[in-house]
């Protein structure tokens, strides 16, 4: 008789401790979907200052190889017209010394596309350049906020359009993919859209910020 | 004595016969109130990582008068973790429903709406006569795509001028 009542008082324990369990483990279960919901709440959102915005309607966008010329050495490019500020390098075939590729870096500032020369050398024969100028918005942004920035999750536009990803265009002197707390970035963006462009605005996670053009 | 210990017995047996059923049917009960709670977590789980945000300038949607029907285009930027589903988007302008003359783009090019990218969003409307610098409300409203078995709801409003 005894041992009946043990057994039965096993059984209803039991029993009450599967339920036992069962509700720890619901309730476990609902504790963590709240802690990631509050924790995604709690996340830092981005803070960020349009520092200034300018747009230079004269820039030097493009500069492509009439003719290689030939008898170069790795060197320098400059304007021979106007004082707008361009400057870029050049690389050649050594064994030819034609110029086979360009980079810019300075963009400068024209009224008209300006005449682009190899500064202080004498070829065997000259090179020659075809130059496009277009829009470029130079601004100074910075990271005021906490939120450590990846630059692919930051937008540019320009009167409200021309979508651009940040980590696509040129920033002077980082090639860091992310944009750090207290960080200014010099952002050098070929907009090429259609004149006038009026506003520019940049756009992270949500938050958006907007400048006029000076 | 032996009858004593038989009704005991009975007893017990009813007891415990009793208590097995109680608990079969609490078992039972919170079967079903877990799964709703599951369910329910789940559910807002997926809304919390579904999040839909307003990108650009808002002083300067463009606004296409020189077309019938007028366009106006805008931009939407997943800020949440879940992929969206751009064919979800359902849009209001002034509180009409402009879902049927949607054109969603995904930048830069690619087949999923992702997180961080963005959404051109091109909307028509023969009723409309906006003018330059007019303000305009613009509701969106979008879901995740399906994941594992939820999905997340958001919803955008925002006061934008418009640029002719």
């Amino acid at each position: 008789m005894g041992a009946s009542v043990g057994i039965g008082g096993l059984i209803i324990g039991t029993t009450m401790l599967v339920v036992f369990s069962m509700v720890v483990a619901s309730i476990d279960a609902k504790v963590d979907t709240s802690l990631q919901t509050i924790d995604s709440a709690t996340e830092a959102l981005p803070v960020f200052t349009i520092d200034d915005a300018t747009l230079w309607e004269g820039a030097v966008v493009d500069v492509q190889i009439g003719s290689g010329g030939s008898g170069y050495v790795n060197g320098t490019l400059v304007s021979s017209t106007g004082n707008g500020g361009f400057a870029g390098t050049f690389t050649v075939n050594v064994a030819t010394g034609a110029i086979t590729a360009v980079a810019i870096t300075s963009h400068g500032n024209y009224s008209s596309a300006p005449t682009i020369v190899v500064q202080g050398q004498t070829p065997t024969s000259s090179a020659s350049f075809v130059v496009s100028i277009g829009n470029f918005i130079h601004s100074n942004v910075t990271n005021t906020g906490s939120y450590i920035t990846p630059l692919r999750e930051a937008w540019l536009f320009s009167d409200g359009a021309n979508p651009t990803n940040l980590g696509t265009v040129f920033r002077t002197g980082t090639n860091n993919p992310h944009w750090y707390s207290g960080e200014t970035l010099h952002i050098q963006w070929d907009e090429s859209g259609t004149l006038p462009v009026e506003r520019f605005a940049l756009s992270v996670r949500g938050v958006n910020m907007a400048s006029s053009l000076a | 004595m032996a009858d004593g210990g038989a009704s005991t017995f009975i007893l017990l047996i009813t007891a415990l016969l009793v208590s097995g059923s109680v608990s079969a049917v609490l078992i039972n009960q919170w079967g079903d109130m877990s799964s709703a709670l599951e369910e329910n977590s789940k559910g807002k789980e997926a809304d919390s990582k579904t999040s839909v945000s307003f990108a650009g300038d808002a002083m300067e949607v463009d606004y296409d008068d020189s077309v019938s029907p007028n366009v106006m285009t805008f931009y939407l930027q997943n800020t949440g973790q879940y992929v969206l589903d751009e064919d979800t988007l359902v849009v209001m302008v002034d509180g009409v429903s402009v879902s049927s003359s949607i054109i969603a783009t995904i930048l830069p090019g690619g087949a999923s709406w992702t997180e961080i990218r963005l959404l051109e969003v091109e909307v028509s409307s023969s009723s409309w006569a906006y003018q330059n610098d007019d303000s305009v409300s613009i509701s969106a409203v979008v879901s995740s795509e399906v994941t594992s078995g939820y999905r997340g709801t958001d919803t955008m409003n925002i006061e934008v001028r418009l640029d002719v």
